[in-house]
């Protein structure tokens, strides 16, 4: 670069950057866009980040087919230019030197390179051999297109429903949640409550450090004068805290406690909001046997059930003062205010992750706080997609795309005509949910294990199942199970993959992702995958037609057409499982228009394809106006934006699970968690992230600035407990649970603060699989696992 | 080498603030841009990776400053030797 144009560079980046810190980046975008500062041979277009759930857009610059620069994008209104250190290193996650370049199968227990052929005809080999005991295993990392084909693939092809996603470790709870408040699933609201609240709530959530970008809105509305009163309540002191007015430390599992305490309160003070209520809510309790539908209550019933959790019983199961309960129930009884709840793994990641849901909607609902922007009961999800592929497309072992499920007739039925498949063909029984499908993969055949084969596409599940031991074991791994790992990168899981495919990854390849707002987003490809990697999609459909070519009965509609048929504008057939010819055509508008006919059926309602490339994503339902344009939807079941909300309602839930407009006000009783600190394993144990790396750092570890940053994982530690057991920061200690024991240094006084009895680690490092001692037991309804507590004891290590 | 835009928010404390002004105005690395209240737009520019790393280190340490919000990054330099410089992981032994 010359001196000339490094100087242009850096007075444009400066330009950009100074309009961010003013606020008006998005107004003055034509004119501080930094890649102005770039000739014609940089070629920019726009892409959402491929990290966390925010969706964050990134304008990607390209020259001589590798990424140059990464910059924010000033148009899109999820982050107006701002991107977190993650954004930044986006483009430089391609990059690593050892992105996996051709597919290798295991032979003689060595991996040796094979060709893409043999590669697609080893994983029909498995496919045939017994079509029921073959898996898929994806995540909310597979774009809205790659989930829609492996959920058709699974569930109208091979027809055994024997598909889930890594997103049942983290937000299943957060679906169930929804499903049994409002009966359908995902969030009411969107980022502009963030903009709008007086009132944020932390439950469990550390968005300053997993959502930087939302929560950087907070920051700029502090910065221009306004109040925003944030109260953090968690387990252990993070940087969130640090920005809060309010600390609500609390005992594990005891968040239930704490909401019913609030509801309590209300009801106690008559502060609950009775014309809301009255016009709509229900009210309900726990079913016997358990449904996620529960049981009606009446309002006298749910207020005696509350009767117990006054302050003070509060106080005493969750160490929260009982004043701070009061001052939390006194906000929400206060109409002049708008409240926000944001929450994540904290309330995810738990056994009794469904109620917990259920309770903070109906503290929400209860009290009005609900329907107005700056009102809202919000959850974030931690994968770019999780809402998009995984909650939306339905990847889920029980889910049909667009809302639906495999055990209602007229789900399957629908999804049977969309498919053009013959009535029958998709199964009614759900397939296994990931702890239940990684354990039959896991149990030989002869005593139960009837998995045996799992394909797993961009995840790492070989990192970050819990119990890992249990779950997936290359020790004890039956000879006759076969694992096959789509990836970009060597990791955990392809250590012990039988088949490795080479993977593109992010602008390798076409996408469209649906973030934490019910914005879907759209970006095309821009550069070439290394080597012979190829798109996971491809992958997909190369494997169905050669189970077609095999005669697998499944691979046909029922007009004899292969499932993956695909046209030119001419309407000429392209043969898009051979790769030279993948990107003949748009395979993602292709099969985004075949899946976005199931988005109505549940008022998700897409746009066309085209209409994504104009916008920066668009939150759904996207409904088309009179006048042919397409309008998107910023808050749901209120009329003044929602369409499908009859006129004069004002408020109403039209998919209620008691069909009568009305959202659901849950009872849950506080019971224990399956496993708590004892004299034998005295310490809670908490997992989670960090800000530099995403989830199992495959991708973040291979970036050198993110590497130092954060270069391996740790336990923070209490300081008193450490000087109790006389250990010094940085030392090594054993951790032990039930299940598994590890050692790793300690820090002291680190980013995070757990409390005394408490320890956080994360779970980012491969090379300490702290997943060896978390718990493999999870919720009822969501079958989510609990990452975020178990009991676990403490050795420090002599040396 | 990498040239960074970025937004830095200031801690409200007047003493820590202007001390991290002030250091932000030492580093030659730094150029610092116009305030908006507590938030500060920054250009880093540095030579080589190792100074990229060191002062990136540095402004994030700095007791006064209390967000990071990234606005741009060029790294066109370091693409044309990007294998050799973004490296692999060292794997589960």
């Amino acid at each position: 670069m010359t001196p000339d144009r490094r100087e242009f560079l850096k007075l444009s980046a400066l330009a950009a950057a100074s309009a961010a810190a003013a606020g008006t980046f998005a107004q003055e975008a034509a004119a501080e866009d930094p890649t102005r500062a770039y000739g014609p041979g940089v070629r920019w277009d726009k892409a959402p980040c491929r990290f966390c759930g925010t969706g964050c857009h990134v304008q990607v610059g390209v020259e001589k087919g590798k990424i140059v620069a990464i910059a924010g994008d000033p148009q899109a209104e999820v982050n107006k230019g701002l991107l977190c250190v993650k954004g930044y290193h986006v483009g430089l996650a391609l990059y690593g030197e050892d992105r996996l370049r051709t597919p290798m199968l295991r032979k003689n227990g060595q991996l040796v390179p094979i060709s893409w052929e043999e590669a697609i005809q080893t994983i029909a080999d498995r496919v045939m051999m017994d079509p029921a005991g073959f898996a898929m295993y994806g995540s909310g990392q597979w774009t809205i297109p790659e989930g829609y084909a492996a959920q058709k693939l699974m569930k109208g092809g091979i027809a055994n429903n024997q598909i889930d996603p890594n997103a049942r470790l983290c937000m299943a709870s957060a679906v169930t949640g929804f499903l049994a408040v409002y009966g359908v699933d995902e969030p009411a609201g969107c980022y502009t409550d963030l903009d709008e609240c007086d009132v944020l709530i932390c439950w469990g959530n550390n968005p300053a450090e997993m959502h930087p970008v939302l929560f950087s809105r907070v920051i700029d509305r502090r910065n221009r004068g306004e109040e925003v009163l944030l109260i953090d309540i968690g387990t252990r002191r993070t940087r969130t805290t640090a920005h809060a007015q309010h600390f609500l430390e609390f005992e594990p599992n005891t968040d239930l406690a704490i909401a019913n305490g609030v509801a309590h309160l209300l009801l106690k003070s008559g502060t609950y909001d009775k014309d809301f209520v009255s016009k709509h809510c229900n009210f309900r309790k726990p079913s016997e046997p358990a449904a996620l539908e529960g049981a009606a209550m009446s309002f006298e019933e749910f207020s005696a059930a509350l009767a117990p959790f006054t302050p003070e019983y509060v106080e005493r199961l969750s160490g929260v003062p009982a004043k701070d309960i009061r001052m939390l129930a006194g906000l929400f009884g206060r109409r002049d205010l708008k409240i926000t709840s944001l929450w994540c793994m904290g309330m995810n990641q738990h056994t009794r992750g469904t109620a917990i849901n259920s309770l903070v909607h109906g503290v929400h609902l209860l009290s009005g706080h609900f329907g107005r922007p700056g009102d809202a009961p919000t959850s974030l999800t931690g994968q770019p997609s999780a809402c998009g592929t995984v909650r939306e497309v339905g990847t889920l072992s029980h889910a049909l795309p667009g809302g639906g499920v495999v055990t209602k007739d007229e789900h399957r039925a629908n999804a049977e005509k969309l498919w053009n498949l013959p009535a029958g063909r998709i199964s009614a029984k759900p397939g296994y949910h990931t702890v239940e499908m990684w354990k039959r993969w896991s149990t030989p055949k002869k005593d139960g294990g009837d998995i045996h084969t799992i394909w797993v596409q961009v995840t790492n599940p070989g990192q970050t199942l819990p119990n890992r031991s249990l779950l997936v074991d290359p020790g004890v791994k039956d000879p006759d199970k076969f694992l096959i790992c789509s990836d970009v990168y060597p990791t955990a899981t392809t250590q012990i993959a039988d088949l490795i495919l080479p993977s593109a990854m992010w602008v390798e390849k076409n996408g469209m992702f649906g973030n934490s707002e019910r914005r879907t987003q759209q970006w095309f490809k821009m550069v070439s995958p290394p080597g012979d990697a190829r798109d996971d999609c491809w992958q997909t459909i190369a494997v169905a037609k050669e189970l077609h070519r095999r005669g697998h009965p499944g691979m046909l509609d029922k007009d004899g057409r292969f499932l993956f048929t695909f046209a030119d504008a001419q309407g000429r057939e392209v043969p898009v499982w051979e790769w030279r010819r993948y990107y003949e055509l748009n395979v993602d508008k292709a099969l985004f228009e075949e899946y976005r006919l199931f988005s109505r059926t549940k008022h998700k309602d897409l746009a066309p394809y085209d209409e994504y490339v104009k916008a920066r994503g668009l939150r759904w339902p996207v409904v088309q106006q009179p006048d042919g344009t397409w309008r998107e939807t910023r808050f749901r079941f209120s009329e003044f934006d929602d369409p499908y909300v009859k006129k004069g309602a004002e408020i109403e839930f039209y998919h209620s699970t008691t069909k009568d407009g009305r959202a659901q006000i849950w009872f849950h009783p506080a019971d224990p968690p399956p496993e708590s600190p004892d004299g034998q394993y005295p310490f809670w144990l908490c997992t989670g992230r960090v800000l530099e790396h995403w989830h199992s750092g495959t991708m973040t570890r291979r970036i050198p600035q993110l590497r130092a940053a954060m270069p391996q994982a740790y336990v923070e530690m209490n300081r008193h407990d450490a000087q109790k057991l006389g250990i010094q920061n940085g030392e090594t200690v054993r951790l032990t649970t039930r299940r598994g024991s590890i050692t790793l240094p300690v820090w002291i006084d680190g980013r995070g603060d757990p409390p005394p009895g408490s320890l956080f680690v994360p779970f980012f490092d491969e090379r300490i699989q702290i997943n060896l001692l978390t718990l493999h037991e999870y919720d009822p309804f969501s079958k989510q696992p609990d990452y975020k507590k178990c009991a676990v004891s403490v050795t420090r290590i002599v040396s | 080498m990498p040239i960074v835009s970025a937004v830095l928010t200031l801690s409200q404390t007047p003493t820590l603030r202007a001390a991290t002004l002030a250091t932000l105005q030492s580093t030659p690395a730094v150029t610092l841009g116009e305030a908006h209240g507590d938030r500060v737009p920054v250009v880093l520019d540095t030579p080589d990776r190792a100074q990229d790393k060191a002062a990136w280190d540095a402004l994030e340490s700095l007791p006064g400053v209390t967000f990071i919000e990234l606005v741009f990054a060029d790294f066109s330099d370091l693409s044309n030797h990007q294998d050799a410089d973004v490296g692999a992981v060292e794997s589960t032994p």
